[in-house]
């Protein structure tokens, strides 16, 4: 299997990591959710945090509430300097997993607490892997 | 629960007794060695502690940007160092070291124990711009998420949202802070501060503006621990170690800037500690005078004014406009400016500033009568704090 340029940029960083950024150049979030409690998260933990259960693999609907975000002005590196200002978002997952991503397709001065958003998954190498959308917004 | 007192043996009976510090400088031009060597010495030479006395050394470094204890127990020419020690925390790590260093003191693993913090944090590695290995990282900057700042505010925009607050109980902090900074000769922003001004500064990682942020700085800062019976035969009135913790919670995440699994972004771990670290002291929060509250970025200041207690749900940012947090008012608050002001060694600076203040020795900026101080280190899911007390001696 040959691996896309996206997923080579994302991959490789750390083992446990690589299995969430391949589903998501396939256009799908990958979460752990615990076995024994049902505790669903992002981080590849080998065991459950809140029980130390062991964790199964399931996709996320990709849905979710903005819990809050930051509009970044000042980046600290040449590539995202030209892409400022931008949003990045804490975006909880209606699994009930928080997962950290950019926002976009709301004015970052309109942006509103819980507001309801859903995940899109730009193939462009030169665009950030994953995009919350507003929920109701056709646009990918 | 039996006395709580009675589960850390050395409250009551560990001290600081000296601080050493070198200018707060953008470029020292100097070895972070040498910056470290002339703090800790300056910290022994001002307790009045001969350096062949100290037998420990303690230090954090951040994304190994500083030097081993080791290296400053060679540098110092200590005779027969006991207990060296070097941990990789953040700002979590000042108050917690302190701790440790009591800890071994009252154990009989050391005698008189030296920690510090050291770094060329603005013309060397600067840990706005750091990129950290790690699991987390790789959850964090794909997305553009990279910075301190950046993860900072999003607690920031949470608690504004959750207490109804407005980006102006930012600026309450950044101007209330910088009304002490003009009388603190070391601290690298003096100049004042109105909320008009607050309000032009440019945002950096919006809610943010620059003057939310620390100022990255070069510099060191150490602190000398022992026991309260020897502080008492030392030069300066001892700073009483009354009450301490260190802790966090679960789901405390796996670095120091994660936090995909902290349940509440507008409750850090000053609100996890409170109860132990009061009870620690046998005090309330309305008992001390004073609060140095680790700083890195204006929020961390009303989380953790909330956390410990000293404010309401929400009501922090009203006590600071009122000015109590100012020169004159009731609670005085991170009396040398803050990290903000001062300049960033990781919150060492911040029990530097608590220590001048509980021996009288801040200059003009001295809390007059002022016998006990709280004292945090760290803004997020982890942290620690102090509770001090003066203990007055019989003027010589
Ligand atoms: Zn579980």
């Amino acid at each position: 299997m040959t691996i896309s340029a996206a997923q080579a940029q994302l991959t490789g960083t750390d083992p446990d990591a690589d299995g969430f950024w391949a589903a998501v150049v396939g256009g799908a979030l990958q979460l752990r959710r615990c076995t024994r409690c049902g505790t669903c998260f992002v981080l590849p933990l080998p065991s459950c945090p809140e029980c130390a259960g062991d964790p199964e693999l399931v996709l996320s609907e990709g849905r979710g509430s903005l819990y809050t975000w930051v509009v970044v002005h000042h980046a600290f590196d040449e590539e995202l300097a030209r892409q400022v200002p931008y949003v990045v978002g804490a975006v909880e997952l209606d699994e009930g997993a928080r997962i950290f991503a950019r926002v976009e397709g709301i004015d970052p001065a309109a942006l509103e607490a819980d507001v309801r958003v859903r995940a899109t998954y730009p193939a462009d190498p030169d665009r950030p892997p994953i995009v919350f959308v507003p929920e109701e917004s056709a646009s990918a | 629960m039996s006395d709580p007192r009675r589960r850390l043996s050395f409250l009551g009976r560990t001290a600081l007794a000296g601080v050493g510090m070198t200018a707060l400088t953008k470029a020292s031009g100097r070895s972070v060695l040498s910056l470290a060597v002339e703090a800790c010495r300056g910290a022994a030479d001002d307790a009045g502690l001969d350096l062949s006395d100290v037998d420990g050394v303690l230090s954090f470094s951040f994304n190994n940007d500083s030097v081993s204890s080791q290296a400053v127990a060679t540098s110092l020419g200590l005779p027969a160092p006991r207990y060296l020690s070097d941990v990789n925390l953040g700002g979590q790590a000042p108050a917690f070291l302190v701790m440790q260093a009591a800890a071994a003191i009252e154990s009989g693993m050391a005698r008189n124990v030296l920690v510090f913090r050291a770094l060329n944090g603005r013309s060397g590695q600067r840990v706005g711009s750091t990129r950290a290995p790690g699991l987390a990282p790789a959850f964090r900057y794909p997305h553009g998420l990279t910075a301190y700042p950046q993860f900072i505010a999003m607690w920031a925009r949470r608690f504004l949202i959750e207490t109804g607050g407005s980006e102006l109980d930012l600026g309450a902090v950044a101007v209330a802070q910088r009304t002490w900074a003009v009388d603190n000769e070391r601290a690298l922003r003096r100049a004042p501060l109105s909320i008009e001004q607050y309000v032009d500064s440019p945002m950096v990682a919006d809610p943010f503006r620059a003057v939310d942020c620390t100022t990255e700085a070069d510099g060191a800062c150490a602190v000398l621990v022992t026991s309260r019976a020897r502080a008492a035969d030392l030069r300066h009135d001892p700073v009483v170690i009354e009450g301490a913790a260190y802790g966090t919670g679960k789901r405390s995440g796996l670095d120091a800037g994660d936090a995909m699994l902290w349940p509440d972004l507008t409750r850090n771990y000053t609100s996890i500690i409170a109860e132990e670290l009061w009870n620690s002291a046998g005090m309330k929060p309305a008992d001390v005078d004073m609060a140095q509250l680790y700083d890195c970025f204006s929020s961390s200041v009303l989380l953790a004014m909330e956390g410990l207690g000293l404010a309401g749900r929400g009501e922090a940012a009203d006590l600071i406009r009122a000015g109590h947090t100012q020169p004159g008012g009731r609670l005085p608050v991170n009396t040398n400016g803050g990290l903000l002001a001062e300049g960033y060694l990781h919150g060492m600076n911040t029990v530097a500033e608590a220590v001048y203040q509980m021996q009288g020795r801040a200059g003009v900026r001295t809390v007059a009568g002022a016998e006990t101080c709280v004292v945090t280190s760290g803004a997020l899911t982890d942290g620690s704090a102090l509770v001090l007390a003066r203990q007055r001696r019989e003027a010589a």
